[in-house]
Formats: structure tokens, sequence, C-alpha cells
């Protein structure tokens, strides 16, 4: 009896979950009037139509003009080039900060871990102001080197690093390729870095994510919209161009979202194991 | 260990390896603050170039002028994330303890937990413009769900953001829809890290399940409640996405949905006073910290043992 209460619980927010989603998939597919007449839960034949609006724009009656295009075939692979620049450059410099801390002994280690630690737990509206003038005075207003640069230190994934790397550490090997006369640079490209990967896959996910989804710093630094990565385009389907054509709204949502139910489907396992594990380790 | 003793030639190379990632997080990181702050006691404006030094004027105005809408929008912040963090965790945590339960052995934990956490990723501003069209007046999904679409159905409908209290309402409970699996994630971690002996001798000793919650596992996951609850904190102080999207930047029905984070970036960026803006992002991380510090310290005292 309990445990039939307990069921019902977890379906009812197994259900609370989907069924945005799923609505939002079933809606691309259905015209406005249609939308307008009522919630189905089966799909409509106007997806093509859906998204020649979203792309092309959508057509004026009258003279027969498309107009309104949303590029959100361009904001997507802006966002991919974003985000896989910055994760690239944050699992190579993160290895390698995390490999300076966790090897090497040195004065004043022990304080630059700790200030490490503190800067995960300052928010980044704080230094929003200040990155705004810097990279104005830097050349940098309306390009991707704000957006990528700051990746070469990302603290948090130094830090998840670290532990991963005590854990796996191969101290002998080490010791061996020193005496055979390797440099530090050729034992850590060498030795380490393939011992790193399942660690640096793990940590690069949780970043792929967070700059994927990143908006805020996107917003401050981004002024053309050719170059607006998709959270920025996103968030145009919600003025009134848009708001009177629910169909391709829905298109577009989905158009960002589609990408990650997919991820998730193949990556979920990583996902919470990594997130148990980056949690667990405080 | 062993080794560092061995290679003391070898560690300079620390620096070496760390050198790039604090050369830019000086840069990006710790530079940007400080120059927040100096912006803080300037009247620097965004299209003028030359500004005046005018003090703690700034913070003086922003938390006792009339016209400041600092403590509005320290409020609206507050009455979004506590209700949200009380439904969350409290939903987690019965959560969390119902799927790691070994007694009541629930099926398809991993296709719960998987599912849970799925809205977390989806990103924010998605999310906002699906629930704005859900919750449109005239056209949106909840009323004709509620209501139907038949004749006269539509007089009944509820402009869903149009009343100030029902606005913050509605993103809390977005936000505890977005973030109770995340944190059914941790504390599930939390629970399956406590060492099993202590829970099977619990059972055992014939506990019930309520005294095995109240008295086993809630005093083992108070670190990572902490955890939770502060990161959440941070979080939920400085939640910006949601509220901007959803309101068009525009703060929403009578400022209701402005946030601090909301506010500091419309003073800085819509109206142009850097100045200003800098300094509500200074008193919103004075008080967060000072928030944090406050919880921690009546957290540690009630667990000397912790």
């Amino acid at each position: 009896m309990r445990k039939t209460a307990v069921y019902l619980l977890l379906i009812v927010l197994l259900f609370f979950c989907v069924i945005p989603f799923y609505l939002m998939l079933i809606n691309m597919t259905r015209t406005n009037d249609e939308i307008n007449r009522g919630i189905s839960l089966l799909p409509g034949t106007a997806l093509i139509n859906n998204f020649q609006n979203l792309v092309l724009g959508r057509k004026d009656n009258v003279s027969g003009l498309r107009w309104g295009a949303l590029n959100i075939g361009r904001g997507f692979i802006n966002s991919l080039l974003v985000a896989a620049s910055a994760t690239i450059l944050s699992a190579y410099f993160s290895a390698l900060t995390a490999y300076g801390f966790a090897v090497y002994r040195f004065y004043g280690k022990k304080i630059l871990f700790g200030v490490i630690l503190t800067v995960i737990m300052i928010p980044n509206t704080v230094s929003l102001i200040g990155i705004y003038k810097l990279i104005t005075g830097l050349g940098m207003q309306d390009t991707y080197w704000p957006l990528i640069l700051p990746a070469i230190a990302s603290p948090f994934s130094v830090y998840f690093l670290r532990q991963y790397i005590i854990s796996v550490m191969p101290y002998p090997l080490i010791e061996a390729a020193r005496i055979d006369g390797a440099g530090e640079l050729k034992i850590f490209h060498q030795i380490m870095l393939p011992l790193l990967v399942p660690g640096i896959a793990t940590v690069s996910i949780f970043f792929f994510l967070a700059s994927w989804n990143s908006y805020l710093l996107p917003l401050t630094v981004l002024n053309s919209q050719e170059l607006y990565t998709l959270p920025l385009l996103i968030q145009q389907l919600n003025t009134t161009t848009f708001n009177r054509d629910l169909g391709t709204l829905y298109a577009g949502v989905a158009v960002s979202v589609i990408p990650i139910i997919i991820a998730f489907v193949f990556l979920s396992r990583y996902i919470i194991q990594g997130l148990a594990e980056g949690s667990i380790k405080e | 260990m062993k080794m560092q003793t061995k290679s003391i030639k070898y560690d300079w190379y620390g620096y070496l390896f760390i050198l790039p990632f604090f050369a830019v997080f000086i840069l990006f990181s710790i530079y940007p603050v400080i120059n927040t702050f100096i912006t803080s006691l300037t009247n620097e404006n965004l299209n003028s170039q030359a500004y005046n030094f005018v003090g703690i004027r700034n913070y003086i105005e922003e938390l006792t002028s009339k016209r400041s809408l600092f403590w509005q929008s320290f409020l609206n912040t507050w009455i979004i994330w506590l209700p949200n963090i009380i439904a969350q965790l409290s939903l987690a945590l019965f959560l969390a303890f119902v799927l790691t339960n070994r007694r009541l052995k629930i099926y398809g934990m991993g296709l719960f937990r998987a599912v849970y956490f799925f809205p977390n990723l989806v990103t924010v501003t998605s999310i906002a413009v699906l629930a704005y069209a859900i919750l449109d007046w005239q056209h949106g999904m909840l009323n004709q769900f509620l209501f139907g679409t038949g004749p006269g159905a539509s007089d009944r409908y509820i402009w869903w953001l149009n009343d100030p209290s029902r606005s913050r309402m509605i993103i809390s409970v977005i936000q505890t829809w977005m973030w109770f699996g995340y944190t059914m994630i941790l504390l599930m971690a939390g629970i399956q890290g406590i060492p099993k002996h202590i829970i099977e001798a619990a059972i055992v000793d014939g506990a019930s399940e309520t005294k095995l919650f109240r008295f086993i596992i809630l005093p083992l996951l108070k670190p990572m409640l902490a955890y939770v609850i502060i990161t959440s904190l941070i979080g939920g102080m400085n939640m910006f996405d949601m509220p901007w999207v959803i309101t068009e930047g525009t703060g929403g029905a009578d400022q209701s949905l402005m946030t601090m984070a909301v506010y500091m970036y419309s003073r800085a960026f819509r109206w142009g006073q850097l100045g200003s803006g800098s300094a509500v992002s200074f008193i919103m991380f004075f008080f967060t910290a000072i928030f944090s510090i406050i919880y921690l310290k009546v957290f540690n005292r009630n667990t000397p043992d912790a």
C-alpha cells in the first residue's frame, strides 16, 4: 500500500518532467491555429512549414514576402564553435594546472590552491561590469574571445582533475621516465594525459553544457546578430513577432532542446556519476 | 608523496604548469572583481569617458534612496528563492530516501533519477521561452488544460504573469522543477556514502523508517545538505536568466520579477550607470557572503561533531 503510494508519486513527477518537452515536440509539428484550438498529444503536419517560418521568415499574406527570419542554424553553429573551443581549452589547461598542483611541491602551493577553491564560490555577477570594461579596453567587444579565453582558467575542472590525478598517479612510471631523460612536459603529455582521459571526459561534459547554456556573458559581450549564440536567439522568440506564431516558437525552442535530449540519452550515466563524484569529494 | 622528496630539482616546474591558468585567472577573474569595485566608487557612465570618484555615495544611494529598487529586488529574490529551496529540498530528501531504501526496493531507480535530472540540463532561456508560451494568457497550454477551449472558456483564463505574487510563485515553482532532480542525485550520493554497517545495525535493531531517516540518515547528511543549501543560495541570489527572459528585461508586473541580478544588469547596461551597477553587484555579493557565513555558523553550532 505504502509502496503503491510511493510509485504513484514517482510516476506523477516523471510525468511533470516529461510533459512540457513532449508537448513542445508535438506543438512544433502543429500550425498556430491548431495550437490555439487546444492541447493535442498527437503530432500535426506543419513541421516543415514551421521550420520554414523560423529560418526563412513568415510569409506576408499581402506581399508574399518572407520576413522576421531567425537564423537558428547559424546560432547553433556559433554555440557549437564557442562551446567546443572553450571546452578544449579548459580540458587541456585544467589538466596541466591540476598536474602542477598534484605532482610538484613548491612555495605558495597551498595558498594558490586555496584561492582557486574560494573563487569557485564567487558568482559571476560580481565581476560582470569589470569584465565588460576589460574586454572593451582590449577591443574584444563583439568577438568570441571573452567567451572562449577565460576557459583556460576553470577552477572547478582543476579541482576535480587534481583529485583524479592523485587517484590514478603512476609514480614509478614517472620516475622511470625521468631516469630515461624524458622532460617534464613530455611526461605530462605522453604518460599523464592518456591516463586522464576518463576524468577529462567527465569534466568536459559539464564544462560544455555550462558553456552551451551560458547567457549573461554572451548577452553582455555580443552585439551583432550574426554572432549570437543559441540562447540569445531563443530569447528573441519571446518577442511579439513569434508570439503570434506558436508553432514556430515551439520549433525554435525544440532546436535548442533536442541536442540536449540526444546527448543525455547517451551520456546520462556519466553525467549523473560525475555529478555524484564531484560533490562527494567535497 | 614519496616521490616528492626525491624531486626537489623538478619542483620549479610546478610554477610552469600552473602559469597559464593564473595568467588568465588574474586577467579574467581577479582583475574584473577589483575593477568592478573601483567602478563602484565612481559615477562612470556607459557612454561617456569622463567620470569622478564619488566615494561610497553609490552604496548609500542604492541602500537608502527612494528611487533605488535595490531593496525591492532583494525581497523579490528571497521570495523566489526561499519557497523554492524548501520545496526542492523536502522533495529531494524524500525521493533520495525512498530510492536508496533497501527495504522498499523501488524498481526503475535509474530511470527516475535520469528523468528528474533532465530539466536541469536544458538551457534556462529555452525553459523561460517554453514557460512563457505555456503560461500565455490567451493561447497558453496551461489555461487550455485547466479551462478547456470551448465557447466562453477564455472568460475564465488566468493571466498568470500579471500578478506580482503569482509571478514570483511561478518562477519559484519552475526553479523547484529544474533543481529537485539535481539535489536528489547529490543527496542519494550522500546517503550511499554512509557506511553500510551503520544503516544495517539500525535495521537489525528494528528502527522504523521514520527513525532511520530522522536519527541516522539526516544527521549524517548534514555536510551534503550544507553544500546543497549554500550553492543554491549563491545561485538563487544571482538568478538572472529566467526572470530576464520571461519578462523581456522589464522586471515583470510591478517589478515583481526584478531580482538583484536583473536590477544590477539594468542599472549598468540599460540605464548606463556603470558606477551604480557595480555598487549593486558588490552589495549583492556582500549579502550573499553574510548569509552563507551565518548559515554555516548556525549549522556548525548544532552539529559539534561534524
